[in-house]
């Protein structure tokens, strides 16, 4: 009787003990009791620039900057955990790495060069050198798995950062997702795009200051003969350099691809690096490659796709000399017939466009 | 029991009558006639000659020497539907493409257009002028007025047009001469005035095919353009040349349906 009773009392009070036990209490995945407040930045402008597009589902928050830059200065996406995004992207270089062509985990050198990130986000005709993706997110998915970059997988990334001892906090912080095993690759890539968006040019470079009225600032003699001959303002008094066909004002960039005449070819399929047309199946794109920004160009040697240039005197005499014929080189690469005195002129106004203050910036470098 | 059931029948049968007029009303009620809306799509193809136009293949310029292009874009705006009662306008603005790996480059679609009877249709070969006086951060990046690509300063104007590609003067197999044609500012927009008559019904499209002939572009009625002489024409300097250029390049679109 007595041990009837005793099993009775048990029993009740493992039922009571069961109606009250939350197992998700003693889960070490759950997030949901840190506060998920996220505060909106506002989106990055720049004056005279278009504006910058947002993707809906992937607002700037200032914890999701702040977790994409730290994703993108740590190490943790590569397979053997040395390289980051940053790695091949340096503050210092405009995040570009001064390499022709960036080196792999596996010291596997890439088939293009590092391209500058600066004003990455206004980009909105495709991304890298062939244009092959069009959103930052697309784009922060594919270096991760590549052999030839950080030649990891993404299970194996994701997976890294569910066990991480900061990072289930920090995507909780600002994504709120409500358990670490939520985290997914997706999330990862919105949180480097969103610190993307954020590297833009601070509009202080002496280019941008030089055409603000009542700033003070003044191009020099040759700066002006320069941007003169860039921008074919002289109206026939002074050689048209044919710049800004490509790289147009104010980005300095162009939504266009274009075959710049480096390649000496004997036909359209024979380039070694099909470029555009090797995203579109186009002959006529053969060759052809984004006319990146030229704003810190002096700090993002070497030059083109490949980096064969190591100077920019090399770029100035190659345009120069009118590059090597194609039917679909760009008509505006020709002989030029600058003189040595107005290459220089034109290196001069390129040095304008350095935008010390964007790479000064402490909110745009690592974390760590 | 029974008195309570059969007074509900009578009621019931009151309401089922109100719900049925009801319903007929509905039914005839006269639809909101500006809600009714179909669509016009205007398509865009080219030839050179007798021969169909392809980027990169090689036509005879002249009596003895060969061509080939690689681009060949020209923005239409100002696209109205003419009826009886004036025009419908559109505020769609495109950037055709005749060189573009993406067929969608040639087609624009002009939705909502209020169904009935109309007599032909207008447009601007050009970046009309009210919108001319913008720059590209001043639209929409899903604009095709947002290109930066398709503004020049020096003018002040959107580039209205982009023809390029390589010429060979010999005709010894050697393309070695680049040339360009980029028309732009006020001085260079065109109206093309089609009459047609056509009918849009509810949810349905009008297609129209317009063809340009490429090659009456570089034909002033005597002779073909001497790129030989000026490969390269995009200046303001040259502005009486582009403005012949376009003039011939809206002449040169014709309605093929």
């Amino acid at each position: 009787m007595l041990f009837r009773r005793s099993l009775a009392v048990l029993f009740g009070f493992l039922i009571i003990y069961a109606c009250d036990y939350d197992p998700s209490e003693t889960d070490p995945g759950r997030l949901d009791q840190i506060t998920y407040a996220p505060i909106s930045v506002a989106t990055p402008t720049v004056p005279a620039y278009p504006a910058m597009d947002i993707p809906e589902d992937n607002p700037l928050t200032e914890a999701g900057v702040q977790l994409g830059r730290k994703l993108f200065f740590d190490p943790i996406l590569s397979k053997d955990s040395t390289q980051a995004c940053a790695s091949c992207h340096l503050p210092d270089k405009s995040f570009t790495d001064g390499l022709a062509t960036s080196k792999g985990i596996d010291g596997l050198n890439g088939r293009r060069s590092a391209m500058n990130l600066l004003d990455a986000g206004f980009q909105s005709h495709g991304l890298f050198w062939d244009g092959r993706v069009h959103t930052l997110e697309e784009q922060a998915l594919l270096p991760p798995e590549d052999p030839l970059e950080m030649h990891f997988n993404w299970p194996g990334i994701v997976e890294r950062l569910k066990q991480h001892r900061d990072y289930p906090t920090e995507f909780r912080k600002a994504f709120g997702i409500d358990h670490r095993d939520s985290i997914t690759k997706y999330l990862t890539v919105k949180a480097i795009a969103q610190f993307e968006r954020m590297l833009v040019s601070s509009g202080k470079a002496k280019y941008d200051l030089a055409l603000t009225s009542g700033s003070g600032v003044f191009f020099t003699d040759s700066e002006l003969r320069g941007f003169t001959m860039y921008f074919d303002k002289s109206g026939g008094r002074m050689p048209d350099a044919e710049c800004f066909h490509c790289h147009n004002a104010p980005l300095m960039a162009s939504n266009d691809f274009f075959n710049n005449g480096i390649q000496q070819v004997s036909g359209l399929n024979d380039f070694p690096d099909p470029g555009r047309g090797g995203v579109t199946g186009s002959l006529l794109e053969n060759g052809q490659f984004r006319a990146p920004t030229l704003r810190n160009i002096v700090l993002t040697a070497p030059y083109m796709h490949d980096g064969r240039f190591e100077t920019l005197e090399d770029v100035l005499d190659h345009y120069n000399s009118g590059g090597h014929p194609a039917d679909n080189k760009n008509p505006f690469i020709r002989q030029l017939k600058l003189s040595p005195g107005q290459k220089e002129d034109i290196i001069a106004f390129l040095y304008t466009l350095t935008d010390s203050s964007f790479i000064q910036n402490p909110a745009l470098k690592s974390p760590f | 029991m029974n008195r309570y059931v059969l007074f509900n029948f009578k009621k019931m049968k009151y309401i089922l009558i109100l719900l049925i007029t009801v319903g007929f009303g509905a039914c005839t009620k006269e639809q909101d006639a500006s809600a009714v809306t179909g669509s016009v799509t205007f398509s865009f193809n080219a030839n050179y000659g007798i021969e169909a136009f392809q980027p990169v293949k090689a036509y005879t310029y002249g009596s003895k020497q060969t061509i080939k292009f690689s681009k060949l874009d020209f923005y239409i705006t100002g696209i109205e539907l003419l009826n009886n009662t004036g025009s419908i306008s559109s505020d769609v603005a495109a950037l055709i493409d005749l060189t573009s790996s993406n067929p969608s480059g040639s087609t624009i679609t002009i939705p909502s257009i209020k169904a009935g009877s109309y007599s032909g249709l207008r447009f601007m070969l050009g970046v009309k002028s009210d919108l001319n006086k913008k720059l590209p951060k001043d639209f929409p990046s899903t604009s095709a007025l947002a290109n930066t690509s398709h503004y020049w300063e020096a003018w002040n104007s959107f580039i209205f047009s982009k023809i390029e590609g390589v010429f060979d003067v010999e005709n010894n197999g050697n393309f070695d001469l680049g040339f360009a044609i980029h028309t732009g500012t006020d001085d260079c927009l065109q109206k093309i005035e089609i009459s047609k008559s056509f009918e849009v019904t509810e949810n349905g499209n009008i297609p129209f095919l317009f063809g340009m002939d490429v090659q009456k572009i570089f034909f002033d009625g005597t002779s073909m353009f001497d790129f030989v002489s000026s490969p390269l024409n995009h200046n303001p300097v040259n502005i009486e040349v582009l403005k012949s250029f376009s003039a011939r390049m809206a002449q040169s679109i014709q309605l093929k349906n």
